[in-house]
């Protein structure tokens, strides 16, 4: 305890904890003390991680799974060949799995199971790609218009020779169709995009620059709004009796706050839309694939800015785990490099232990149903949500440390500085005249993995010996999602606050106002 | 049924939130709705107990809110895809402060129930209040919509603080220990959270810390009263002129507590049954810790990420796997008292 001459405490306060001991010092600094707080947290969803880890795994499990049907690869892929759709390489034909109907080979084998309306559709897209890879080739020769029909034509006459099974015949006529269609798409798409080129980086241009622009315009006539409102306002209170004061106020408050989001939404629409733009383009024309990429990546950039200014606000005070990357980092580290083999035997061990031992393959007869799927996609989720089971803050930062390019280590660095910071509260003179006492703290819940722990512990040391107080590191299990730095700078004296040295000698000028002092007993007394 | 081992010396109390003007009430109800949850997730609780325990964990921690506009509902956008959006609902049974115009209040002072206002050395200044205006961002005009509703605030402040005492040791209290929720009596705590930044909110404050106080001059020590304030910036300013007038708003409020709490001075509250007088022994004891929160430049006109936020870390510093530690962190408070008076050569004795 200590006591001090002239302004003895009360043993009982005085000895409880050091919290309260501040409160006490009041009486004797003569000041009134605030305590400030701040905290920044990193965070990840173990749920929303594994939704994504599974459909991840998903499409790669069914790669695996087509090219395993018996007997049809080689089929597929000549077929594939001849009507100028082989695949470039990997699994990709799975992709071209389609609707729910089934393709026969000559032989009347199974060759293909159409699963859905959505890989349909990329069915065509995969056409559409194999067509504009033609063209990439022939480049600006005119006759590629008519080759890319004549492929269209070859599939559809591929598709006639083909015999059909029932109501397969419907299906097949659907796609057949679809492919019409597709011709004559592919053709105006090569023609008009021919006649645009010299334009397409204008268009670019003047894409990215709505993107920058819309957000201010939406902000400037918000703001020419709020002047107009405050006019009213202002010509308001100088009448005896302002009659519209409280609805325009609620008006200006409202605009005022939804100004900034609603411009950083259309910033988002904006973006999401030149991004749409962007890869219409690509497609279409891959001869300026490096420009129209980097220009994309530029408006993702700029999107991703706005959904975190929007959002969060920048390094504001959360980070969230929560992108593709950490999906295909967590992938990566949870399954590591190795063969995807491993994890279909065990589906379909399972799927056969469901089945009364019936393999999938051969229970099907090389045809996967849209049963089987969503069986097997259950089966991938429980594994996946088993392996996330005991995966922690620590392993989704390892994870992403590993796999991802991003620097993730630096932004979390300068996002602790700045939590770590007083320089935005308070005035410089205050650090010097009295050492800053703070309790930080970053407190976490460890992996089950050793290695991983290592790996974090020593990025955290790099992290905290550049921050300007000394940090705790706690490790505790209270909360797995999420990484928390906690800071508390105690007693600062109020006058330390920045904004009231800055203000102190207008201040004193405008205390005489009622509408500042409602209280004027406080001081006269 | 509960994991006791997962709950290192964190311990919870009966709490009353009290928020004033429209951030305070938003950041006070949010706290209110966030605090139980957070202890049944501490508390590692499966579905049927959580909401078992809930019922009685939100009468634990009660609320009071005081403001003069209508209570929207706000939605907080969810952290993550797939997760549901959290809405803040009026809590059951608010009603806004009555707030007729100046002019009203100055013409019917001579009848109830304005009578209380009749002495008030305030009451020309509010002459140009609108007709059924809110605070309109005068201090001046919030307190007045207060003094409206006095006996109605005041009565709410005592039944919420008397509420807090019979607590412990009653039923709630029994049922909570029975499913191992660390819950201690050794202090009550207060919660008053408001912005700096409007009218009704700086206008309550003193009025509300000044009731409290009246409450509870018997047995001050049994409470634990935290101040939660808002610097301006959440609301984007338009003009350097409101700018300006949100600074010298925030810094009257600071000015005001800096002069009960430490020069100690006297205060009266406007009250129909005769006006409540506090004098030193109350205002140097007006609250235990004052705690700021100021939004981030990239937070700036983010009201609800700001609002979250400061929610969020009155939570943390209470319920996070640091709560402990904080408990345990020494202040600078003596070593600034030492510096004090060792310049004016006063002697220091003891350590």
């Amino acid at each position: 305890m200590t006591v001090i001459q002239g302004q003895v405490h009360d043993k009982t306060r005085a000895s409880e904890t050091g919290r309260q001991a501040g409160v006490e010092a009041h009486d004797v600094t003569g000041q009134l003390l605030v305590n400030i707080r701040r905290d920044f947290q990193v965070r990840f969803s173990r749920d929303a991680l594994a939704t994504s880890v599974s459909a991840e795994l998903f499409e790669r499990v069914l790669s695996e799974l087509i090219g395993e049907i018996p007997g049809s690869q080689e089929e597929v892929r000549s077929i594939l060949d001849r009507v100028g759709l082989a695949p470039v390489g990997g699994n990709s034909f799975s992709l071209t799995v389609f609707g729910e109907n089934s393709l026969v080979d000559e032989q009347g084998n199974h060759v293909f199971r159409f699963v859905d309306q959505e890989y349909r559709r990329s069915g065509i897209d995969a056409a559409l790609q194999r067509i504009n890879s033609l063209r990439q080739r022939y480049f600006n020769q005119e006759w590629v218009v008519d080759r890319a029909t004549e492929i269209v034509q070859a599939i559809l006459d591929d598709l006639n020779s083909s015999r059909t099974i029932g109501t397969h015949t419907v299906g097949l006529q659907g796609i057949r169709e679809e492919l019409c269609e597709l011709a004559e798409r592919a053709r105006d798409q090569v023609s008009t995009n021919m006649q645009n080129r010299s334009g397409l980086e204008q268009r670019l241009t003047a894409s990215r620059e709505a993107a920058r622009q819309q957000g201010q315009q939406q902000q400037q006539r918000s703001a020419g709004k709020i002047r107009d409102l405050y006019g009213r306002i202002r010509q308001g209170a100088n009448s005896p009796r302002p009659p519209e004061n409280t609805s325009t106020f609620l008006e200006v408050e409202l605009l005022r706050s939804s100004m900034r989001g609603l411009a950083l939404d259309g910033e988002v629409a904006v973006c999401d839309e030149v991004i749409n733009l962007l890869d219409e383009e690509i497609r279409i024309d891959e001869t300026s694939t490096d420009v129209l990429r980097a220009a994309r990546q530029a408006v993702r950039d700029e999107k991703q800015r706005a959904e975190w200014t929007r959002d969060y606000g920048m390094a504001g005070g959360e980070l969230l785990l929560n992108s593709d990357a950490l999906t295909e980092a967590t992938s990566r580290y949870l399954w590591g490099e190795e063969n995807l083999d491993g994890l279909v035997n065990t589906l379909r061990s399972e799927y056969a232990a469901a089945h009364n031992g019936e393999d999938l393959l051969t229970s099907t007869g090389g045809e996967i149903t849209a049963a089987a799927l969503e069986e097997l996609k259950a089966i991938v989720r429980n594994k996946v949500k088993a392996r996330l089971e005991g995966v922690t803050i620590v392993d989704a930062i390892v994870a992403l440390m590993t796999y991802d390019s991003h620097n993730l280590q630096g932004r979390l660095g300068a996002s602790l500085k700045e939590t770590a910071s007083l320089q935005s509260f308070l005035a410089p003179y205050y650090t010097k005249s009295l050492k800053l006492q703070s309790f930080a703290s970053i407190a976490y819940a460890p992996s089950r993995l050793p290695q991983s722990n290592v790996s974090f512990d020593t990025m955290l040391e790099e992290v905290r010996s550049t921050l300007p107080i000394k940090v705790e590191t706690s490790r505790n299990p209270l909360d797995d999602e999420c990484l928390l730095f906690y800071v508390e700078f105690f007693c600062v004296p109020l006058f330390a606050l920045n904004m009231y040295v800055e203000s102190y000698d207008d201040f004193k000028k405008v205390m005489e106002e009622p509408r500042f002092s409602p209280h004027s007993e406080i001081y006269t007394r | 049924m509960s994991n006791k081992a997962r709950i290192p010396n964190v311990s919870t109390r009966p709490t009353l939130f009290i928020g004033a003007g429209g951030g305070g009430r938003d950041v006070a109800r949010l706290s209110q709705v966030r605090y139980p949850e957070g202890v049944c997730d501490l508390l590692g609780l499966d579905q049927k107990a959580r909401g078992e325990v809930l019922v009685h964990l939100k009468k634990l921690y009660p609320g009071i809110y005081v403001d003069s506009d209508q209570w929207e509902e706000s939605v907080f956008d969810p952290m993550f895809a797939g997760e549901e959006p959290e809405r803040l609902v009026a809590p059951v049974g608010f009603t806004p402060l009555d707030s007729p115009s100046g002019q009203y209040i100055i013409e019917h002072v001579a009848t109830p129930p304005f009578l209380h206002f009749g002495d008030w050395s305030r009451l020309q200044d509010i002459a140009n209040k609108s007709s059924d205006a809110e605070a309109e961002g005068n201090r001046l005009y919030g307190e007045a919509n207060v003094y409206v509703n006095i006996g109605d605030v005041a009565n709410q402040i005592a039944a919420g603080i008397e509420g807090l005492r019979t607590l412990a040791g009653g039923d709630t209290w029994q049922a909570l220990v029975g499913y191992g929720v660390p819950v201690t009596e050794k202090n009550y705590r207060i919660e008053l959270c408001f912005s700096l930044s409007g009218g009704q909110g700086t206008g309550a404050a003193l009025v509300l810390l000044g009731l409290i106080a009246k409450q509870i001059e018997n047995d001050r020590e049994r409470f634990k009263i935290n101040l939660h304030i808002m610097l301006p910036g959440f609301f984007r300013a338009q003009s350097d002129e409101e700018r300006h007038e949100q600074r010298i708003k925030a810094l009257s409020v600071l000015h005001d507590l800096a002069a009960l709490k430490v020069g100690g001075g006297s205060m009266e509250i406007l009250h129909p049954e005769g006006k409540i007088e506090l004098t030193s022994r109350h205002t140097r004891e007006l609250f235990n810790h004052l705690f700021v929160y100021q939004s981030l430049p990239a937070e700036m006109s983010r009201y609800e990420s700001f609002i979250s936020r400061t929610s969020q870390s009155i939570i943390n510093a209470e319920l996070s796997a640091v709560a402990a530690n904080l408990r345990r962190a020494q202040s600078n408070a003596l070593e600034l008292a030492r510096r004090t008076y060792a310049k004016k050569r006063f002697a220091i004795v003891g350590a």
